[in-house]
């Protein structure tokens, strides 16, 4: 038998072991905060003010079911009043630094360190007052004859809190007028919304008995077909009569069911027939009221948020297991504190890359349009679709025929139109000299304006101003579809000898350029649209690729600052293709040879 | 006169600098900058739509006055913009300015569902023929690239369908050497399309950007003033 | 091409004998439509994956950019991923940049929604159009109900429960741009790039080439091209041939006619130029 001193020392050994098992659970889920001066609150870089960014270092072990706790509160002395907020973030790769070179870079310590981004606004709310206050029941009811209604503050505050009319008036969104207006209009609307209720349930139960009926129908109408396939002799005359009625049974039962399903659409249409016309205008009075409201929210809201952004306020930062207590960053009583303010930033810093290239790329074209005005002699190589315009010109004077010069689907806005409007200019011009009819196509009206201030110009500087016909240019349809059949229309008429598709195009570009193939005119095509260059390619004479359209005005008017531009561009084009070339060259070598050069990569990153 | 080209091009200038520089300010005012843009440039292009409608009038009216080849179609663009105008302003009853609602049928309704949607599926189906034509008469393997072209195009409408399978269930057999080439064919398809396809698309896309970066420039800066219309 | 009169009068008749011959070679499988079967591709595959993998309860944002003429390739497409949204539980938000495509977004909402018994607001939303094009969507990036305040039944949005965990477009869990025109292009740069939802594409097949680039480049997590990806994407919802489906036999023996007809024009081309060698 053990003895009393044996059985002590069993029993304080049991005890030992439990409090070290407990000891060792506590501190299993346990991880210690980062050190007070390694946690950074500061503002959010390239951003319009919005938030700021609360970053520590990411711990080398971290156990599960741990989270860290951002308390962000208007003062120091808000913590200790309780009045804070609580952020609780769980630990994940999306945590990291990395991930976000828009705002942290790409440095490669991005990914030692975890950020998360606040936004004070979402956690410390506006205040808008919802309830009405005594005094202010009080005045509606002795404003107008509507306050008879001595119970109008309770049944007020049966209102959605966003629709409070006190709000409203408050705010300077509505007359007092119209509160009441709205208050009755409000309980007009409920009286409404249940007369619907009752009669969509109503109709429902219409559209349902009908489509039973009708699978009755159908199923009595099958079974009287295979009657009629099985019957013969003297019954087959009664199986058919019966597939007549059974034809004519469902042919009501479908007819019964579209009135259902139609009537159903029309509920609410009918509820609000029996509405007198005064009850009606409420009716949508309310419904624009709503969203005007809605929307006069939806910007003071906005408002009140960009000014709660702009604040500065306190935060600590913590560290709790699940379950557990919140263990802050500093001694106990005397938690770190940190101060952050969002500011707005002049520039996104993420797009310096970009801000650089673009500005090193005008000034390569700027430049050259400098050197060019020096030097008018450039060297620029031959286009044929250009070359090809006074051929065509020609061989319309020479048949006696028409020129068509169709402008594509897009608007002045668009490039390739501008560009189409230069070509359009030289075709005039030469049309004029020439005394040949060219005839504008277009889509849209302003372009139409445009193009006719062109071509009159052109005729004038010909020194044919009679010649000019205002309705030889004109806007020929709205619609993509439209404007497609009444050009081809009109070439397979009137056999014109030239065309010129030159602009913004889409699906109607075959239909157009293949309508001109068959007329046995020549054409001369350009877009920038590339999904249609290969219609063009195949079907045209001569066609413009891409930024051959953008280089007409240049090529066809030779004027030394356009053909500057032209350089300037095929400079930069050609520092691309460089970088292209050395990129891959160094990308791949960088793999086979283990190199750190995603640095490069950051340099071309386009971030948004 | 010198103020019908000079206030055109500061006002392009103007507002093309500020609307390049909203791409690299963060600021709230740079944000409505934009939106009160985008709002004038909607308006504008309300007003615009007098402006074509009237052009197009016109130009049908003087065809029909001068009786020229195909004038009585011109009669049927008065019909149909008569008739839509009508049923449109009349709008079951309710007048233009309240809408009918929503779920009833409408005579314009039924204008656009039996007629323009129709007429626009015809118009776009021509395609088919057309691209089939086309085909017929360009696609010649002239010389090498155009052997190169007629092959691509080949593999291309073979990948697209299932040919071998179609036709081997024409002939009651299941074939798995067809369902083998029909997969074959899609995956070179898919290459094509992804490699050497993509390739060109690219290149073509930077020459195009490239393009129009150096014409918005020449924009910008007054040296290309054909959108202004009347000449240099 | 610019050609004599007499060359003129020739081609005409080959082209209207080339009409005639796909005229027949459409209708006539139409009208006795065979067996018709095709393996989805790779692409379509993973097109419908990307929609597997979204949790019930996700928000999909449709955009219905195409016209009438683009219904018989898109609209089979549109069917089939409002199908593919009420099986998996997701709540499909669609909208259309396009006037003319307000019509065919209600009609496939409606047909598929009385389909599955699903309610509008509750279960799905349909927005209708707006216009303004990049312009909206930087607008529902910054506040999606501002943008759109009222959906098509001039319901309020601001209360709607199939939107209630919505505020800007990054609360989106996928959007898909169904395009006929060049809309894709716009998605990307004003609204997957800078708000950060993932995007995914049905289109024609004439646009599909294009947005092959943003394909590769991860900025489309998926692409349907043209009536095989309608055809393939119905396949691996319906599990079965759809609209799309059954114009596949039509697409496939007008590939076929074209086939013949090119390889017969270019033995005609290769030996008459082989006859000219000789005699020279």
């Amino acid at each position: 038998m053990a003895s009393a001193k044996t059985i002590d020392r069993f029993g304080g050994l049991v005890a030992a072991i439990a409090i070290g098992f407990s000891l060792c659970a506590a501190a299993w889920g346990q991880v210690q905060p980062p050190a007070a001066d390694s946690v950074k609150v500061h503002d959010r870089p390239s951003d319009d003010g919005s938030a700021v960014v609360v970053e520590w270092p990411k711990p080398a072990e971290l156990p599960e079911n741990v989270q860290y706790v951002i308390e962000i509160a208007r003062k120091p002395e808000d913590f200790a009043d309780k009045k804070f907020q609580t952020i609780k973030i769980t630990p994940s790769k999306n945590l990291l630094k990395t991930g976000r070179e828009k705002y942290f870079g790409f440095a490669a310590s991005n990914q030692d360190w975890y950020a998360e981004e606040v936004t004070p606004a979402e956690y410390l709310k506006p205040q808008i007052p919802w309830a009405f206050t005594a005094e202010e029941s009080a005045h509606l009811r002795t404003v107008g004859d509507v306050a008879a209604v001595a119970g109008i503050k309770d049944a007020l505050t049966g209102l959605e809190q966003w629709k409070s009319l006190t709000w409203c008036v408050k705010e300077g969104l509505l007359s007092e007028k119209d509160a009441q207006r709205a208050w009755l209009a409000w309980k007009l609307t409920e009286r409404y919304a249940k007369d619907v209720t009752a009669a969509t349930a109503e109709a429902t139960a219409v559209q349902k008995k009908a489509e039973e009926e009708l699978e009755q129908a159908v199923e009595a109408r099958k079974q009287a077909q295979t009657a009629v396939s099985q019957a013969s002799g003297p019954g087959l005359e009664q199986a058919k009569e019966s597939l007549a009625a059974a034809v004519a049974a469902e042919a009501r039962a479908r007819a019964a069911l579209r009135s259902a399903n139609e009537a159903a659409r029309m509920t609410g249409e009918r509820v609000r027939e029996g509405l007198t016309k005064s009850e009606r205008s409420d009716v949508d009075w309310l419904g624009r009221l709503d969203s005007y409201l809605e929307q006069a929210k939806a910007k003071r809201l906005k408002k009140a948020m960009q000014e709660i952004n702009a604040g500065t306020y306190c935060y600590r930062f913590g560290v709790r297991s699940e379950g557990g207590e919140t263990t802050l960053v500093g001694p106990v009583g005397a938690e770190a504190v940190y101060s952050g303010r969002a500011e707005a930033n002049l520039f996104r810093r993420y797009k310096l890359n970009n801000l650089v290239f673009a500005l090193a790329f005008s000034g390569i074209v700027l430049t050259f349009i400098q050197i060019a005005k020096r030097n008018p002699n450039l060297y620029i190589r031959k286009i044929a679709g250009l070359e090809a315009v006074e051929e065509a010109i020609g061989r319309a004077t020479e048949m006696g025929r028409s020129a068509y010069f169709v402008h594509g689907l897009g608007g002045v806005s668009d490039l390739a139109t501008i560009a189409a409007i230069n070509v359009l200019s030289r075709v005039a011009r030469r049309a004029a000299e020439y005394d040949t009819r060219v005839r504008v196509m277009n889509w849209e009206p302003i372009v139409t304006a445009v193009s006719q201030e062109v071509v009159q110009q052109a005729y004038t500087e010909a020194g044919r101003p009679d010649a000019y016909d205002p309705d030889d240019i004109a806007l020929v349809g709205y619609n993509q579809f439209s404007y497609a059949a009444a050009v081809a229309a009109r070439m397979v008429r009137e056999q014109p000898a030239a065309i010129f598709l030159i602009g913004y195009f889409l699906a109607e570009s075959l239909l157009l350029s293949e309508t001109g193939a068959s007329t046995g005119a020549i054409q001369v095509a350009g877009t920038d649209s590339d999904s249609q260059l290969p219609f063009f390619i195949t079907t045209c004479d001569y066609t413009l690729i891409g930024e051959e359209l953008y280089a007409a005005s240049a090529y066809l008017s030779r004027e030394p600052r356009m053909l500057g531009s032209l350089r300037g561009q095929d400079v930069a084009k050609a520092f691309l293709m460089t970088a292209m070339v050395v990129g891959t060259i160094v990308f791949t070598m960088a793999v086979a040879f283990g190199w750190h050069v995603e640095w490069i990569k950051g340099l071309f990153e386009v971030l948004d | 006169m010198w103020y019908k080209r000079t206030i055109p091009l500061l006002i392009v200038f103007t507002i093309g600098v500020l609307a390049f520089a909203h791409n690299y300010v963060p600021l709230r005012i740079s944000d409505q900058f934009r939106e009160r843009l985008s709002e004038w440039f909607r308006i504008i292009g309300g007003f615009a739509l007098f402006l074509g409608a009237y052009s197009l009038l016109h130009m049908h009216v003087s065809r029909i006055r001068k009786q020229q080849p195909g004038w009585a179609y011109s009669v049927f663009v008065f019909v149909g913009a008569a008739g839509m105008i009508i049923v449109g302003l009349l709008n079951e009853g309710y007048g233009p300015l309240r809408s009918a609602p929503v779920g009833q049928p409408t005579w314009y309704q039924w204008g656009y569902d039996y007629i323009q949607k129709p007429c626009q599926a015809t118009i776009f189906s021509l395609l088919a023929f057309f691209m089939a034509s086309a085909a017929f008469r360009t696609f010649r393997a002239r010389n090498t690239s155009a052997a190169l072209l007629l092959a691509s195009a080949l593999i291309v409408m073979f990948g697209r369908v299932a040919i071998f399978q179609t036709v081997s269930a024409w002939f009651g057999a299941q074939s798995s050497f067809a369902r083998h080439a029909d997969g074959l064919f899609s995956a070179t398809t898919d290459a094509i399309m992804e490699y050497p396809n993509l390739a060109a698309t690219r290149a073509i896309l930077l020459g195009i950007s490239l393009g129009a970066i150096s014409q918005s420039l020449r924009i910008l800066f007054g040296i290309e003033r054909s959108y202004l219309g009347g000449g240099d | 091409m610019a050609a004599p009169r007499a060359d003129i009068k020739r081609i005409a008749v080959t082209r209207h004998i080339i009409y005639a011959l796909l005229t027949v070679a459409i209708i006539v499988p139409m009208l006795r439509p065979t067996p018709c079967s095709f393996q989805p591709t790779p692409n379509s595959r993973r097109f419908h994956e990307r929609i597997e993998q979204l949790p019930a309860g996700s928000e999909v944002l449709l955009s219905f950019d195409y016209s009438p003429d683009a219904k018989a390739e898109l609209y089979p497409m549109s069917v089939t991923l409002l199908e593919q949204c009420f099986e998996r539980g997701l709540i499909p938000v669609v909208m259309t940049h396009w006037p003319e495509g307000v019509r065919l977004a209600e009609q496939a909402c409606h047909d598929v929604a009385k389909k599955y018994g699903k309610e509008s607001g509750k279960d799905y939303v349909l927005l209708g159009f707006k216009p303004g094009g990049g312009n909206l969507l930087l607008n529902m990036g910054e506040n999606f109900k501002s943008a759109f305040p009222e959906d098509y039944y001039h319901q309020p949005t601001a209360t709607m429960a199939a939107l209630k965990g919505v505020k800007t477009l990054r609360d989106i869990d996928l959007a898909v741009d169904l395009a006929a025109g060049p809309t894709v292009d716009m998605w990307v740069v004003y609204g997957s790039d800078r708000y950060g939802f993932p995007l995914a594409a049905g289109t024609t097949a004439v646009a599909a080439p294009k947005c092959y680039p943003y394909l590769q480049s991860g900025q489309l997590k998926g692409l349907l091209g043209g009536m095989r990806g309608a055809a393939d994407y119905e396949q691996l919802v319906v599990k079965g041939v759809g609209p799309a489906g059954k114009l596949m036999l039509p697409q496939t023996v007008a590939h076929l006619l074209l086939i013949v007809l090119l390889v017969l024009a270019n033995g005609r081309f290769t030996l008459a130029r082989l006859r000219g060698k000789e005699g020279t």
